[in-house]
């Protein structure tokens, strides 16, 4: 069943995006073309190609974006939910297949930017991404950074999927739930900002409890992701020392308690979705 | 006689507006039952009640037994609203349902779609409001299974399109299933009622069998709908 009510995900998200997604593709290949372009004296065409090329990735994740969350709303909370809700499947299978279906939309989300702007970049660079390959510099970043550091990295805009999920199904299924629903758009609003205020003080509570994930930006310089028993840095610590700039020794805090909560609160999102979807009360 | 739908006491109020109160009634298989009443009596909350869309304030609701979410797969529910969206065509809404529900059969799905002159390649979109209608009643009739739930099933067309749902909802009805059919269009439904509860403020106001009143009262379903509204002899059953 599960797997059926992913299809039906699917199914809508291709529907909603075929079209927006085949436009920005068209824009974004005129624009490399552009960027690509060197014939001109002046390198505004170029320059203007990679802006608008730039922006319609930007476009292209926003109706992504946009499509994610709509579906979410209209496929549980709109008069799609009368087939939704009414669908041989508990409501934990219909929850399920929203967070996995939706994670392909953001993998595709990654593909765009990643690969749109690499396209981007090496078109509006023209010869001089030739030189930048002789000379390595990719591979001198990477050497910097090691493996490690890439795989951390890929985790984390990984991770910001189930994050992002975790806030706006909690939104709307909090937001539009028996108590709230009164207020209609008013109650995502309510739930909205209250993550909100709560996000910040976690945020302050953390910044003032001395355990901090410390991680290297090199991570050969000792470890990796270390726990230290200080209060999270505001900016790159353990860039100087001596007077003398180190920056393979470079790190970044982030507090222990607010990484944790971003953590719990994937979990009680869910858990709280779960609830809500089990006892739905379409009006 | 197995019971289907189970309801002991149930009451659900938004906020201070009224929803249903205190219903208790039964449902058997086999036993096609009407439930009129008046806009507004309650008539669609207690359809989303039993069909899990809205929960109890207080009281019971079982299907089949169980609690109405481990029991979807035994109904075939037609809301007041139109479920599918605007693009989709009635050959990707038979897709899902063969999907989703075992007991769909196309080939009755497609028959009562031509029977409605419904062309299967035509998005929602192009529709209007009573086609719309007929084609997620073509998905629910188009099931077998042991509870129909039709939520005013002829609200949005014509008297003569009335004939023609009536008619497919009758031969395409599985033998042995129940039915509940709320409708406040008495006069044209009444012929296929065995049972009739009847609505008003949230409460059942009367809870009839057909033939006991057809014989001792000697009236219409719709004449009687009209005497008990009209007097309001308020006899709560539920």
């Amino acid at each position: 069943m599960l797997a059926k009510l992913i299809a039906l995900d699917l199914r809508f998200y291709r529907k909603m995006l075929w079209k927006p997604l085949l436009i920005c593709l068209m824009v974004l290949i005129g624009s490399i073309a552009a960027a690509s372009n060197t014939s001109f004296p002046d390198k505004t065409f170029a320059g203007l190609g990679f802006v608008v090329g730039t922006l319609t990735i930007l476009v292209a994740i926003g109706f992504i974006v946009f499509t994610m969350v709509a579906h979410y709303y209209r496929h549980f909370y709109s008069a799609q939910g009368y087939l939704t809700h009414t669908l041989p499947a508990t409501p934990s299978q219909r929850l399920w297949a929203k967070l996995i279906s939706g994670f392909f939309l953001h993998l595709i989300s990654l593909f765009i930017i990643f690969f749109g702007l690499y396209l981007l970049t090496r078109a509006s660079l023209g010869p001089f991404y030739s030189q930048l390959r002789a000379t390595s510099i990719v591979q001198t970043v990477l050497d910097y950074l090691g493996w490690p550091a890439v795989f951390l990295i890929v985790g984390l805009m990984l991770f910001a999927y189930p994050s992002f999920f975790a806030a706006y199904s909690l939104s709307i299924s909090l937001g539009l739930n028996k108590r709230l629903q009164r207020f209609g758009g008013g109650g995502i609003a309510i739930v909205i900002v209250g993550q909100y205020l709560f996000n910040m003080f976690i945020n302050f509570v953390s910044s003032k409890i001395p355990l901090s994930l410390r991680i290297y930006l090199n991570p050969r310089w000792y470890k990796m992701i270390q726990l230290v028993t200080e209060r999270p840095v505001d900016s790159v610590g353990g860039m100087m020392e001596g007077g003398v700039m180190i920056p393979a020794s470079a790190y970044v805090d982030i507090g222990f308690v607010a990484f944790m909560f971003s953590f719990v609160f994937i979990v009680i999102s869910f858990l709280l979705v779960h609830r809500e979807l089990k006892r739905i009360n379409l009006r | 006689m197995n019971k289907l739908i189970e309801l002991t006491n149930v009451s659900k109020s938004y906020g201070s507006a009224r929803g249903v109160l205190d219903l208790s009634f039964q449902i058997e298989e086999g036993q096609i039952t009407g439930l009129l009443g008046p806009n507004g009596c309650g008539k669609t909350t207690l359809i989303k009640l039993i069909m899990g869309l809205l929960q109890p304030d207080k009281g019971e609701i079982l299907l089949d037994g169980r609690a109405p979410r481990e029991s979807l797969h035994l109904v075939s529910y037609l809301p007041e609203k139109t479920y599918l969206w605007e693009s989709i065509t009635m050959r990707e809404a038979f897709e899902i349902f063969r999907n989703f529900y075992p007991d769909f059969s196309e080939e009755k799905a497609r028959h009562i779609l031509t029977e409605f002159q419904i062309e299967e390649e035509a998005p929602l979109r192009n529709m209007s409001k009573g086609m719309q209608e007929k084609a997620q009643l073509s998905l629910v009739m188009g099931r077998e299974c042991l509870l129909y739930i039709l939520d005013e099933p002829m609200g949005g067309v014509d008297p003569l399109s009335r004939e023609t749902i009536l008619r497919e909802i009758l031969q395409n009805y599985h033998p042995g299933s129940a039915m509940l059919l709320s409708t406040h269009l008495v006069s044209e439904v009444e012929s296929i009622f065995e049972r009739v509860l009847f609505m008003d403020e949230g409460r059942i106001l009367k809870d009839i069998d057909v033939e006991k009143v057809r014989q001792e009262e000697n009236m219409s379903i719709d004449a009687y709908f009209r005497k008990i509204y009209k007097n309001k002899e308020v006899r709560h059953v539920g």
